[in-house]
């Protein structure tokens, strides 16, 4: 489709440099330009009434308790306990609302106790949660071998562990650590724990069908464990390609919190895949000031031809050149997604892919990898992830037009 | 089940959160005499983590009550932040003050914007930044520091809960360093613009032939070749530096669809006269007239770039150096060889008529794609 990328090249008023840039490699010049640009766009000014609202500020309901934490925490600073209950209400937060300035009110209220010689294994828990929040998966996963070599019997630090372990592709050391939980967290959580690992590794279907077994039984689940085994069960039903199974968890999953983000993106990309972009619309809306929402409604805009399709992928656009400017952790799957579905730019995309290759090996990141490099005429550029994939024998349905494509060419 | 409260979290590390995190942008320009003057935008948010200004609790920030608080607001960022200016043999702390306070919107929500003015009270060779704004109740939060010693280039910097502190010389980034900097960008967009190098490529592809008795022949000597090169490259180096600097300085501002297609239409054209010389009699005319279109055409990737805070004379000549340097690359790799091969009947009679019927195809789908990226 060159016509329409140069018509929104057109748009953006720098035409050139964008042929430049869609003629050559460096994706990354699209965002160090927009980061220069961003800079310098509005003027400062002085409202004109003192009624003018400047600001709304977010009262995430978790954060209920927050205030009376603080001022507790203000009498008695040396208190670790409310210091650590407080935290984790942020990084609750943080999860909720999609929000990272509530991880690093968490890191500074554990700053104290982060700064000793030697943290207590439970604080360096919870820094290596806020860690993994931030991408700092290398940290993280220093933190939590500390923690743990101290206290081994801390279940939620071998959960973190095996979490990170499973993002990055190291299957057989998050096994490990999901089994070093099992003692120590709700059956429900360990079992979900390994089926999410062995789903990834040659054992879907078995691994299916114990962790669906054991939801469908069992009665005393915590629901925050609940809510994540019905992901997990939604992620390996659709891997199975059974997208009529996945839909009964992601609202199985729902009903327990129907504000769970994660959740409510996969439902997104749901719908996507059944071609529903009007539902996809009507579902994140609401919900247009986190990116992943803001992502997904760019690119239901464009399949829904709704007439903000435009301000969705600008705002999107705008928001990831803000954040480049501060070295954020980066978000390369969702930019190298934006950049393969609503930019139409599958070179950037494929660079992208495969930067974030380097650091997250999830299913999602395997499949714009793949997607990429087939859009952009070179399937056999994302070959290191089909020897992952075979070796770590992988099956996803959403995967396999892919491979099979790579067969037919090699 | 207080234990496991942060399980979610746990579950789903690779979900992106939704939102940029806490930066404040602070620049600040110092001039030879030591004068400061600046601005720090500060997220509203942040000021209410960081001394709380929503006075009736409603869960919003009005004018009204930033207004009131603005008093109390700058003694507390400005008490945490420390500008220490050095020369060859004394160091002093400059004073900092804000009289006035605005607001602005960035992509994230409302800032608050504090006008800075003070005094370092010597003439500075280097500036050190001590930022300690928000860290003890956002760890995570960053300072993005932007810095001008009088009209050097700016330089930037975060500074962070780990980095609080970083020194910034007069002639870090200044001078010599920013013209290297600005040099090695022209020439990386020289190298990695297709459009420039073909255009270039086609213009010079028959300086080693002699047009006669309508077919391509080689030329005799070597001086007869690099003379019509030299011809070529000068004049198109003369005029696009010309409109370059004139588009850089803000005197032709023409839109970038218009620029960009008559960039493809020159190349067309460029190829165009290989086939049919006896209607372009003069190759250096038509490098000369098409030069203007492209020294637009570079304006807007030094625009991108960023002219803010940088010297305009500095970063343009830098550029334009770096454009040069490239420029003449591409000339000494491709002319000898092509004077090698000049006598083979492949170059004359195959290479220049079908690379150039291959380039006007090219040539037309951009002219189209980007005339029509214009309707």
């Amino acid at each position: 489709m060159p016509m329409t990328t140069s018509c929104r090249a057109a748009i953006k008023g720098q035409g050139i440099l964008n042929q430049l840039r869609r003629l050559t490699l460096p994706g990354l010049f699209l965002f160090l330009g927009g980061a220069f640009g961003s800079h310098a766009v509005a003027a400062p000014y002085t409202p004109e009434s003192d009624d003018r609202i400047l600001q709304r500020l977010p009262t995430p309901e978790v954060l209920k308790g927050a205030d009376a934490l603080q001022q507790q925490l203000a009498k008695t600073p040396r208190d670790l306990d409310t210091a650590e209950r407080l935290a984790r209400l942020y990084i609750q937060a943080a999860q909720r609302e999609g929000d990272p300035r509530y991880l690093g009110y968490a890191s500074a209220t554990l700053a104290p106790w982060l700064e000793q010689a030697d943290p207590p294994p439970t604080v360096q828990v919870l820094a290596a949660i806020i860690a993994q929040g931030e991408h700092r998966f290398t940290q993280a996963r220093y933190l939590l071998r500390q923690a743990l070599r101290e206290n081994p019997r801390l279940g939620q630090g071998w959960l973190t562990l095996a979490v990170v372990n499973q993002v990055q592709g190291h299957y057989q050391d998050s096994l490990d650590a999901c089994r070093n939980a099992a003692n120590l967290v709700p059956t429900g959580a360990a079992l979900t724990c390994q089926a999410s690992v062995l789903a990834l590794t040659g054992e879907l279907v078995p691994a299916y069908t114990t962790l669906e077994r054991y939801a469908s039984a069992a009665i005393d689940t915590p629901d925050d464990v609940a809510v994540w085994m019905q992901t997990r069960l939604a992620e390996m039903a659709w891997q199975q390609g059974d997208k009529t199974a996945a839909l009964a968890h992601i609202k199985a999953g729902r009903s327990i919190d129907p504000d769970d983000r994660y959740l409510r993106n996969l439902y997104a990309d749901w719908l996507l895949a059944e071609s529903r972009p009007a539902a996809v619309i009507t579902l994140l809306t609401d919900h247009a000031d986190q990116d992943g929402a803001l992502l997904r409604l760019a690119i239901a805009g464009i399949a829904a031809q709704d007439r903000r399709a435009d301000l969705w992928a600008q705002q999107f656009r705008d928001r990831r050149a803000a954040a480049q400017r501060s070295a954020e952790f980066a978000h390369l799957r969702e930019l190298a997604r934006f950049n393969l579905t609503v930019e139409q730019d599958p070179k950037t995309a494929l660079a992208l892919a495969r930067d974030n290759w380097r650091s997250q090996k999830e299913p999602a990141d395997m499949h714009v990898y793949l997607a990429a490099a087939q859009a952009a005429g070179k399937p056999a550029a994302a070959q290191e992830v089909r020897a992952f994939i075979a070796e770590n024998g992988l099956q996803d349905a959403r995967l396999r037009p892919f491979l099979d494509h790579s067969a037919e060419a090699g | 089940m207080i234990r496991f409260v942060t399980l979610l979290l746990v579950l789903i590390p690779a979900l992106a959160l939704g939102h940029k995190p806490s930066d404040s942008y602070l620049t600040l320009k110092v001039e030879d005499g030591g004068a400061l003057s600046g601005q720090w935008d500060i997220a509203l948010r942040d000021l209410e983590r960081a001394v709380g200004v929503d006075s009736n609790r409603d869960a919003t920030i009005t004018w009204g009550e930033l207004k009131a608080r603005r008093t109390e607001l700058r003694d507390h960022v400005l008490s945490h932040l420390t500008v220490i200016a050095r020369n060859e043999n004394r160091e002093r702390v400059c004073t900092l003050d804000s009289i006035d306070l605005k607001v602005d919107d960035h992509v994230d929500g409302t800032y608050a914007v504090f006008l800075l003015h003070g005094d370092c009270g010597l003439s500075p060779l280097s500036l050190t930044l001590n930022y300690r704004f928000l860290f003890d109740r956002d760890a995570s939060h960053q300072g993005l520091v932007k810095v001008r010693f009088g009209d050097r280039p700016g330089q930037a910097v975060a500074l962070s809960n780990q980095h609080r502190e970083q020194t910034l010389r007069r002639d870090g980034s200044g001078g010599l360093a920013a013209l290297a900097t600005f040099f090695r960008q022209g020439v990386h967009h020289i190298l990695i613009g297709y459009d420039h190098i073909l255009f270039l490529l086609t213009l010079l592809f028959p300086a080693v032939l002699v047009w006669r008795q309508g077919a391509w022949q080689p030329k005799e000597s070597m001086r007869e070749a690099v003379t019509t090169t030299l011809g070529i490259v000068t004049a198109f180096t003369v005029t696009h530096s010309l409109t370059l600097a004139l588009a850089s300085l803000g005197l032709v501002d023409l839109p970038s669809w218009l620029v960009e297609s008559a960039i493809a239409i020159t190349v067309g054209l460029g190829a165009a006269s290989n086939l049919a010389p006896q209607f372009f009699p003069r190759r250096w005319v038509m490098a000369l007239l098409f030069g203007l279109i492209h020294g637009l055409g570079f304006a807007a990737v030094l625009a991108d770039l960023g002219l803010d805070g940088g010297s305009l004379v500095l970063t343009l000549l830098g550029f334009n150096l770096g454009v040069e340097a490239g420029q003449a690359l591409i000339v000494l790799i491709f002319v000898p060889a092509a004077f090698l091969v000049r006598r083979t009947s492949a170059y004359r009679r195959w290479f220049v008529p079908i690379g150039s019927v291959a380039i006007i195809a090219i040539a037309s789908v951009w002219a189209v794609e980007r005339l029509a990226g214009a309707l």
